[in-house]
């Protein structure tokens, strides 16, 4: 690595240094941050407010029982809620 | 005094959020697609009127109304 340090004196590029230990730190928030990206996206897509075929199915969140929580979480016990939302059709 | 009910729109699983815009419209849309197919006096159809009539702002309801008069919803209110 100093033959390196002393051969280039120009910083070196980033095909030279991807795979160092210290970048690691930068490649674990990026991942948390664009992996937790994709999660919520794909949940707000699957999720009955968004009309996908407007054809076929026009109004999702009229085909949901009432007793299904959509949200991420409930903090009341007694809320009644005994099904969870899945999108079952585009 | 006690003798006074007050009461709001019950919860609602299609829209557990506190944007209950879609909830106003869907049941602003309900109470005359009810009225339509059933007829003014159609005692259920009240509950639609009730839920529209406490969560839509007034602009919004006479919005609709005027568009209703004049033949211009943007939305079908026949079944």
């Amino acid at each position: 690595m100093s033959a390196a340090a002393h051969a280039a004196k120009k910083a070196p590029t980033m095909f030279q240094t991807w795979f160092r230990v210290e970048v690691i730190p930068i490649y674990a928030v990026l991942g948390v941050a664009c992996g937790g990206a994709a999660w919520y996206v794909t949940r707000l897509a699957r999720g009955p407010d968004v009309t996908w075929d407007r054809r076929n199915n026009p109004h999702p969140w009229l085909h949901i029982d009432q007793e299904t929580q959509l949200k991420l979480m409930t903090v009341k016990e007694n809320q009644g809620f005994t099904k969870s939302y899945s999108r079952d059709r585009l | 005094m006690s003798d006074i009910e007050i009461k709001t729109t019950p919860f609602d699983a299609r829209f557990p959020n506190t944007n209950q815009s879609k909830h106003c419209w869907q049941s602003y849309s309900d109470y005359f697609k009810c009225i339509n197919a059933r007829g003014e006096d159609f005692a259920p159809c009240k509950d639609f009127k009730k839920a529209y009539q406490s969560l839509c702002p007034a602009d919004w309801v006479g919005k609709w109304d005027e568009q209703r008069e004049e033949g211009t919803l943007p939305f079908k209110v026949t079944v």
